[in-house]
């Protein structure tokens, strides 16, 4: 956060508390600036997404950037911290030149707490996608999903769960087939011992050059498409920041606005089908404070605005779906 | 210099007569502590109203222990030594043993002097206090021998019980070493392992989860510390407090069974003068251990 | 993750690898565990655990607090104001809130380094405590707050309890503040709100909620909250963990009077 001279401060604050409120781009209270949103960014991902929010229309420049990406890696169970049914890591990293103020000590502290904040979300239980598993007791995917903060002009949470959400949403799981090899007799398997026997792990393996511990594997079979989406990919939360100038509050803040206000509200909301929203997390930050009814009427006032947002991104995700789907279908048919 | 003892801060006006006098005295141990110090050993007290010689029980602080109440360690105890407070607790994993040493578990005791427990500390990384507290306290256990290794051993080559003993002080006033050890010591007999076995076709080990299977460690010896500052090559002050260890010339640290009362070392940091006879110093300090031992076996 | 490795010179160092014993699974444990639609078993869902609090215990620090509910115990030291490190002046003093756990203070042993945990409880801590203290009256200067967890029972109670414990050693320090921050957390579970849960039971719960406020204001300092629970439900929650801050507010300022 940029620090700003007390009379910048009141400035802005006066703008916002003014009727009508007056804020320095001209906007009103409830509105964003423009969103930019890109899916398929990184080639080599799984999953990505590019969101920009206030990009300046002139000179193609400027507003909040993230890029987010995510990353399929196969996981031994048991063996290197993988679990049943999968598990999604989230990390956030800033590039510094978007926290040019900042020291590294100070640098690393924010990335945490971003990372902290979309880790918990995201990989909370509630959350978790279905089809991460590979083989049972075996295999299952771990999902990495890294969150790269190009530039902060403000809002920089909105940003990193639209991203976040966008990513996953394009994330495609690999297809897989498991595939149950026939165990050569070798000295080292027990007796008695049928189709899928221990293969010892002193005694080289028949097969191949991997270490095999069981006679069952999986194999990735070749397809047009890269896979299927994460199972409940409708689910993924997007958050809005409430910035709180007591008694009026704003979002989508710019930096400067988000220097003048003493205390942002996040709320992260998930919209099942049917039914009422949920709120995935919800955290207070600054040091100003609100009476418990104030933050009530907020969370429910909230819901409406991540509502709003959460139908505006899914038309441009299905957009892009489509987009991409058809250039990975042409591409396809090119290289047969 | 001397004036600082007479200006009144401007603050203290609205205090009542003992407020201000006590103000004084504070600001006088700050400023000088050696001469604070110096004046109340000429009355043949400690600053804290200890008695001056080493023989009465009086001249050491109290000391309480309390075991086995964290319930997330295989055995724990907290200890008090006078405002001194350290909490240490065991945690038993499970590890391949050495090559060398394949019938042998491993005994890792660390101590932690957290930025919490006394504004000489900073967070972060183990401070130097901490790096050589945790060697003394490693080497008092080897060296007494607490508990035979190859008892730790569940299957040779394969598994061993690794047992880590980590203290935390919560409050540093002086002579962590001895309280320290009185902890770990205290924590060690606290502490049950659960009945594991090694599956050799497996390679796995796995452990009874029934509380009736636990047992005690092998505990053969229970080493405690006593240790005792000299100040000004004459006064020995058993067990220091913090304001006093950094005006020490002299450092002495006397371990013994606690059961038997046998010494099992004696360890000295800092030149021991004693006004040229510093042998009886050393016996002084040796003797007084053994009388102290009685008291604090009590506890473990 | 699964293993401890990494050799630090300025430790004692252990094995290069260990593992947590692995316990074989008792035969009652399924028909003993606790299952969805059951009621609480060891209180009332309102109920919070017992808190004993303590200030003063640390006379090295110019406030301190010892907190314990149950399995949870912390102990909570305040050093500061003190003059701050770095150059830059700055007009407002500067909270400073670090947490530490011991290696024993969880089911699985944790390697004494800083991890994300204790940055994100410090955080949480920081959000429910730096609206009370009246930092405008401390320019240049650093209030530094050390949590040391000596055992912990889930992290919601570790956030209510290290905020309780922080406040009261800010208290203790002399430091001005608008007013005592009280912390307690809820779980719902089921159709029900649990207060105060502990570890296994915020594991089986949908979502958890921890409510920073300052009772005699009747204001909220941070709300922090993680699972899945609809609107109404957590403004239930909010309610129901308002309502037992104040009966933790008298208990903590009866401490603070009775340490005088």
């Amino acid at each position: 956060m940029q620090s700003l001279s007390k009379a910048e401060k009141s400035y802005i604050q006066v703008g916002l508390l003014s009727s009508p409120p007056s804020r320095s781009d001209g906007r009103s209270l409830l509105d964003y600036r423009s969103v930019a949103l890109e899916t398929g960014v990184a080639p080599l991902a799984n999953g990505s997404a590019r969101v920009n929010i206030g990009r300046n229309a002139n000179q193609a420049g400027g507003g909040t950037e993230v890029v987010a990406a995510s990353k399929l890696e196969v996981e031994s169970i048991d063996d290197d911290g993988g679990v049943e049914g999968g598990r999604i890591v989230c990390t956030v990293s800033c590039s510094p030149s978007a926290y040019p103020h900042l020291s590294s000590g100070a640098l690393d502290d924010i990335q945490q707490d971003m990372t902290t904040i979309l880790h918990q979300t995201l990989a909370h239980p509630s959350l978790h996608p279905n089809n991460l598993s590979i083989l049972p007791r075996k295999k299952s995917w771990l999902l990495n999903l890294d969150v790269l903060v190009l530039a902060d002009a403000g809002n920089v949470y909105d940003a990193l769960f639209i991203a976040a959400r966008a990513a996953l949403w394009d994330t495609k799981v690999p297809r897989t087939r498991s595939v149950e090899y026939k165990a050569r007799k070798t000295t080292g398997t027990k007796p008695g011992g049928t189709g899928d026997m221990d293969v010892d792990e002193e005694t080289p393996s028949g097969f191949d050059t991997r270490q095999i511990q069981n006679a069952t594997d999986f194999e990735l079979p070749d397809y047009w498409d890269e896979g299927e989406v994460l199972d409940g990919r409708e689910k993924w939360p997007v958050c809005v920041t409430l910035n709180l100038v007591p008694p009026v509050h704003y979002l989508d803040a710019t930096g400067q606005e988000e220097a003048a206000t003493p205390l942002r509200l996040l709320l992260m909301f998930t919209f099942p089908p049917n039914g009422p929203a949920d709120v995935q997390a919800m955290r207070m930050l600054g040091p100003g404070e609100l009476k418990i009814t104030q933050l009530k009427d907020l969370i429910v006032t909230g819901e409406k605005y991540a509502h709003d947002l959460y139908h505006s991104l899914n038309v441009k995700l299905k957009e892009e779906d489509v987009r991409r789907n058809q250039k990975a279908r042409d591409r396809f048919e090119q290289h047969r | 210099m001397t004036t600082t003892t007479t200006t009144n801060p401007a603050s203290s006006s609205s205090l009542s007569k003992p407020e201000q006098d006590a103000l004084k005295a504070s600001i006088f141990q700050r400023l000088h502590p050696r001469v604070y110090l110096e004046r109340f050993l000429a009355e043949n007290v400690r600053p804290d109203g200890r008695s001056l010689g080493c023989n009465a029980d009086s001249a050491w602080r109290d000391v309480s222990v309390n075991v086995g109440s964290i319930s997330t360690a295989d055995g724990s105890a907290l200890v008090r030594l006078g405002g001194t407070t350290v909490v240490c607790g065991v945690k038993a994993e499970i590890a391949e043993p050495e090559l060398d040493h394949a019938g042998d578990g491993f005994l890792v005791p660390n101590l932690d002097l957290p930025a919490m427990c006394s504004p000489r500390f900073k967070p972060g990384p183990p401070s130097e206090d901490a790096q050589v507290l945790s060697d003394r306290l490693n080497e008092a256990l080897v060296v007494s021998n607490i508990l035979p290794l190859t008892s730790l051993c569940i299957h040779p080559g394969k598994a061993a019980w690794v047992l880590y003993v980590d203290a935390t002080c919560i409050n540093y006033d002086g002579n962590v070493f001895d309280a320290a050890l009185l902890a770990m010591v205290a924590a060690l007999k606290n502490t049950t392992l659960p009945k594991a076995t090694f599956d050799e076709e497996t390679g796995r080990t796995t452990c009874s989860s029934s509380r009736k299977f636990r047992t005690p460690l092998g505990i053969t010896r229970t080493p405690i510390a006593m240790s005792f500052g000299v100040f000004d090559s004459k006064h020995i002050l058993p067990d220091p407090t913090s304001f006093e260890e950094p005006l020490l010339d002299t450092t002495v640290s006397i371990l013994v069974d606690s059961s038997s009362g046998a010494l099992i070392s004696v360890s000295q940091l800092g030149l021991l003068d004693g006004d040229g006879d510093g042998d009886a110093l050393l016996r002084t300090c040796i003797a007084s251990a053994g009388r102290r031992r009685d008291v604090v076996a009590k506890y473990i | 993750m699964a293993t401890q490795t990494g050799f630090d010179r300025r430790r004692i160092n252990g094995p290069e690898e260990s593992h947590p014993p692995t316990f074989q699974v008792e035969e009652d444990f399924e028909s003993r565990r606790w299952k969805l639609g059951e009621p609480r078993r060891t209180r009332k869902s309102a109920d919070i655990r017992p808190i004993f609090l303590q200030p003063g215990l640390i006379d090295q620090a110019n406030g301190s607090a010892y907190v314990e509910t149950e399995r949870t115990k912390i102990a909570c030291a305040v050093y500061g104001p003190r003059q701050s490190k770095n150059a830059a002046y700055n007009e407002k003093g500067k909270l400073n809130v670090e947490v530490k756990f011991t290696p024993f203070s969880c089911e699985r042993r944790r390697a004494p380094m800083r991890d994300a945990e204790d940055r994100s409880i410090a955080v949480a801590i920081h959000q429910a405590l730096v609206p009370s203290v009246r930092l405008e009256l401390l320019p240049k200067s650093t209030i530094d707050i050390f949590v040391t967890i000596i055992e912990a029972d889930g992290i919601e109670g570790c956030v209510a309890s290290g905020t309780v414990a922080a406040s009261t050693a800010l208290a203790d320090a002399g430091i001005e503040m608008l007013g005592l921050v009280i912390s307690c957390a809820a779980s719902v579970v089921g159709t029900e709100i649990w207060l105060d849960p502990t570890e296994e039971e915020s594991r089986s719960s949908q979502g958890t909620l921890v409510l920073s406020c300052m009772p005699a204001l009747e204001t909220v300092t941070s709300v922090w909250q993680s699972g899945q629970i609809k609107i109404e439900k957590v403004l239930e929650c909010m309610s129901a963990c308002q309502e037992r801050c104040i009966d933790v507010h008298s208990v903590v300022a009866q401490a603070l009077v009775e340490n005088l």
